[in-house]
């Protein structure tokens, strides 16, 4: 038979034992702290930037309405000393006649035909009434326009724009010119709303306006 | 028969203790390179996040450091969240991370919880030049 010393000692080691164990379990168990000192890297792909616009250089227009005048950015081809429309301006022609078509403002036109100094006064005063009369001709047949809406007449070199010592001078004299004699101007009274900014016509006014004609 | 019988004893109470550790017990390298290889394979994810970041700044570059625990039981990633003292990004790139790695498992599970801290570094290539466009 164990002592009761005996007895106590065995539990006392059983306890401290039971404890022990305990102690391992829960050190054994308990989180485990970690951290990754090597970064997980991520290389991104920017989007890339919007395309360049590409860059449009706008065409000066042939035939384009300023004012008081159908500007005219190209030359009517005359045949040599004659007052026949060649061909190759057929196309410019016809754009003249959209623009006048597309421009109903546009009552009265008046076609004038300058020449360079060559050639003697008469002659050329005669050759540019002639040219200013084919072109008005070509614009009531060809265009179906009315032919009181125009007038033709010839200026002879009496009217340059250009120096006539140089070619080039002379050449940019030699032209056909179209000048608004009369058209439809409106004047609108816009108000605009303080907030919005939006802007309503509160008056519009026509009126048939003369220029004056080059005698 | 005392020294026996404390053995005896000793066993016993050893015996009846154990048995309460049965999973996998990895050791804390291990534990993190198990945990980075779940990581991993988010990666396309958190990059995506971070594609989209770069859209509105395309020269967006920074760190998201992020705690969570992996729990011993499931394995799962949870209570996962950004260190704000460490990370330098902007915060809807640092949610993106967060989401995309909350809810990863790790398997087999642990015997033990996992408080793990990992970082992620953010760098964006140069942006490819523009090209004209087409008209």
């Amino acid at each position: 038979m164990p002592s009761v010393r005996t007895f106590r000692a065995v539990t006392s080691t059983l306890l401290t034992s039971l404890t022990l164990a305990a102690g391992l379990q829960l050190a054994a168990c308990g989180p485990t702290v970690f951290e990754d000192a090597t970064t997980l890297t991520v290389v991104g792909d920017p989007p890339p930037p919007p395309p360049k616009p590409k860059v449009v250089i706008a065409k000066p227009k042939r035939v384009e309405v300023q004012d008081n005048r159908i500007v005219i950015n190209e030359k009517i081809q005359f045949d040599f000393n004659k007052a026949t429309i060649k061909p190759e301006s057929d196309s410019l022609m016809q754009e003249i006649i959209n623009v006048i078509k597309e421009n109903p403002h546009i009552k009265k036109l008046a076609i004038e035909g300058h020449t360079s100094s060559e050639g003697s006064d008469k002659y050329n005063l005669k050759l540019s009434d002639k040219r200013a009369k084919a072109v008005m001709d070509y614009l009531v047949k060809k265009g179906e326009l009315a032919k009181e809406m125009f007038t033709a007449k010839g200026f002879g070199e009496g009217k340059p724009i250009a120096e006539e010592s140089t070619e080039e001078g002379k050449e940019k004299n030699r032209r056909v010119e179209f000048n608004i004699t009369e058209q439809d101007v409106t004047r609108k009274k816009v108000s605009i709303d303080p907030e919005s900014g939006e802007k309503t016509v509160v008056e519009e006014k026509t009126k048939t306006v003369g220029a004056a004609v080059a005698k | 028969m005392r020294t026996s019988t404390i053995f005896s004893l000793l066993f016993l109470a050893a015996s009846t203790v154990v048995p309460g550790c049965t999973c996998v017990a990895r050791d804390a390298e291990t534990y993190k390179a198990d945990t980075r290889n779940v990581l991993e394979t988010r990666n396309r994810t958190i990059k995506d996040c971070y594609d989209v970041a770069l859209t509105t700044d395309p020269k967006l570059d920074g760190v998201v450091v992020v705690k969570f625990k992996v729990e011993k039981k499931t394995g799962k990633i949870i209570d996962t969240a950004v260190d704000p003292a460490r990370t330098k990004a902007p915060e809807s790139l640092s949610k993106c991370i967060v989401e995309a790695v909350d809810g990863l498992t790790l398997d087999p599970v642990d015997q033990r919880d996992g408080m793990a801290t990992f970082s992620w570094t953010f760098k964006a290539n140069e942006p490819k030049p523009a090209e004209e466009s087409a008209s």
